[in-house]
């Protein structure tokens, strides 16, 4: 038999061991949506009575938005999942001390800080798609059963179905997202890695002081805007959304991959991103338990 | 011989906790260099709105208090589980009731004794170093007369105050959850109430409840002060203090009664919970 080891696997599976909210979180939040959905579902018939009598734009957003807003909620809460996983990665195990036998491992110290930035960079993405679609699945047979019951034909619903968002939308975006907080986690992990105590108000309070130091220094308030911008221009740059607002749909034709990737903005990020995570590997070979 | 267990649990919790008094004061630094770079650069700028840096230093440092307190409470008993120093401390003639309302104190009654000191001697600093190249262009006295100094620190002691007991729940949640969970006390704390407002406005589209938590986290000032309207002037600071409608806002006392709800809940947790 041979023995491959696979450190990087095992230190990934441990991870996932360890913290069950990396997978539980999105479901939790998907299943609370669909609770939601199945209590608007009760006057779904009206309303889609009345969007039918929009024009097709409208109906189009009209059908699509709840579709949305669960995509959008379990990307934040896959965001805040990995952000909250990178902060205590680091900081937990050697606060517990368990990092005195992980280290007493032969796995090292690049594997250990990458099988962690592993987590919110590959594992949380394909989890959060998976989440997406199969609540959309889940919404879908729930309105169409609804609308059926309600006595719509199925030819008059079937032309909406259409207007329900593609798989192909939530992987990119969970993707995109996950390219761009490259940066955010891997800062986030290097405080987890540095910080004694207080991770987040270390992770945190730099750049807060650095917004109010510019505020009142020049009147003006680029870096949080900066800030702003690492935190969502993944849907600005990867995405192209020109009708306003309550009228926003999201079709595959309005992905914008080209333009992400030929954003400094990305590239900028992913370097800063790796630098942290070389600090990070440097730092959790020097330092012992807190 | 009195041990005064509560006081010497609030000094332990200070000397754990060094970024209670570090992060106000690191804010601080920043907020001084910043005014410093403004005055070299643009002196103008800064005579032509002489209040504004003033209520920007106190508004950014009143908000660092309230971000050290909301991280301090949410790590407070989930720190101590997960080291295990528990044990220590449950050994001690200290009850679980001390030891959470010293917790609770440290948001409530410490960061806003120390962020008052903090703000006044930033501001002192800030007109220090502002009078010699600001005074060139006018009078000592009429830069005085356009400076409310001392309005505006009674007005910030208010909105301290008013901050503490409008946040009070939020600060009890924040420690029932990190009495209560074994790991992710961050997301238990954050997600239940962003997921419930997007849930209420998908199941009945409307937005009561992300209305209410906002209203949790800024209805000291929206109750507290006479909001500015757009265009007019800016009331003085003691004219826009509305106390007594802060008062008797239900909403204020109800908080209080949640606080005390989630604080007694959090010392019979502990009494139960074991380390991690």
């Amino acid at each position: 038999m041979a023995a491959v080891v696979r450190p990087f696997t095992w230190s990934v599976r441990r991870e996932l061991w360890e913290n069950r909210s990396i997978a539980l979180a999105p479901l939790l939040v998907a299943a609370t949506m669909l609770i939601g959905f199945a209590i608007a579902a009760v006057h779904l018939p009206e309303r889609r009575r009345a969007a039918l009598l929009l024009d097709e734009a409208r109906q189009h957003a009209a059908v699509e938005r709840p579709y949305d807003i669960a995509a959008a909620i379990v990307l934040i809460t896959s965001f805040l999942v990995g952000a909250w996983y990178c902060l205590e990665a680091l900081h937990g195990e050697r606060r517990d001390r368990s990092v005195l036998f992980w280290k007493s491992l032969p796995v090292s110290d690049l594997t250990a800080v990458l099988s962690k930035a592993s987590i919110p960079l590959l594992v949380l993405p394909p989890v959060a798609t998976a989440v997406i679609v199969a609540t959309q699945l889940l919404m879908v047979l729930m309105s169409t059963a609804v609308l059926l019951g309600s006595g719509l034909s199925f030819a008059t619903i079937a032309p909406q179905l259409r207007f329900v968002p593609s798989p192909l939308i939530a992987l990119y975006a969970a993707a995109v997202a996950a390219l761009w907080h490259a940066p955010v986690y891997g800062w986030l992990l290097l405080v987890s890695a540095w910080a004694r105590r207080a991770a987040f108000l270390w992770a945190v309070l730099p750049f807060y002081a650095a917004a109010a130091l510019e505020r009142l220094a020049f009147g003006t308030t680029h870096l949080s805007s900066f800030l702003r911008d690492r935190l969502l221009g993944w849907s600005t740059e990867g995405l192209s959304i020109h009708a306003p607002p309550s009228l926003a749909v999201i079709t595959v034709a309005q992905l914008t991959p080209g333009r992400l990737l030929a954003s400094p903005g990305l590239w900028g990020g992913l370097a800063f991103g790796a630098v942290c995570l070389a600090a990070a590997v440097k730092l959790r070979r020097s330092r012992g338990t807190i | 011989m009195r041990t005064r267990p509560m006081y010497w649990s609030v000094r332990r919790e200070l000397w754990e906790n060094r970024s209670i008094t570090l992060a106000p004061l690191s804010v601080a630094a920043a907020l001084l260099v910043g005014f410093q770079v403004s005055i070299v650069r643009q002196p103008e700028r800064v005579r032509a709105d002489v209040l504004a840096p003033f209520s920007v230093a106190a508004g950014l440092l009143s908000i660092t208090a309230f971000l050290v307190g909301a991280f301090y409470c949410l790590d407070a008993l989930h720190g101590e589980r997960r080291d295990r120093s528990i044990l220590f401390w449950k050994s001690l003639p200290v009850s679980d009731l001390t030891t959470v309302l010293s917790k609770a104190s440290v948001p409530l009654v410490v960061l806003p004794f120390l962020t008052a000191p903090v703000v006044v001697l930033t501001q002192l600093v800030m007109l220090v170093i502002s009078l010699a190249p600001l005074v060139q262009g006018g009078g000592v006295a009429s830069y005085w007369a356009r400076l409310p100094l001392f309005q505006s620190w009674v007005a910030m002691l208010y909105s301290l105050a008013a901050m503490a007991l409008w946040h009070a729940p939020v600060y009890g949640w924040l420690l029932l959850v990190s009495g209560r969970v074994r790991q992710a006390a961050f997301l238990w704390a954050v997600l239940p109430p962003v997921v419930l407002s997007v849930v209420e406005r998908v199941a009945f589209g409307t937005m009561y409840l992300s209305a209410f938590f906002t209203d949790r986290l800024t209805g000291w000032y929206t109750r507290g002060f006479v909001l500015p309207r757009p265009g007019a002037p800016a009331l003085e600071p003691l004219a826009a203090m509305t106390p007594v409608r802060l008062l008797h806002a239900p909403a204020l006392w109800g908080g209080l009664v949640f606080a005390a709800a989630f604080l007694a809940a959090a010392v019979r947790l502990r009494r139960y919970r074991e380390p991690i």
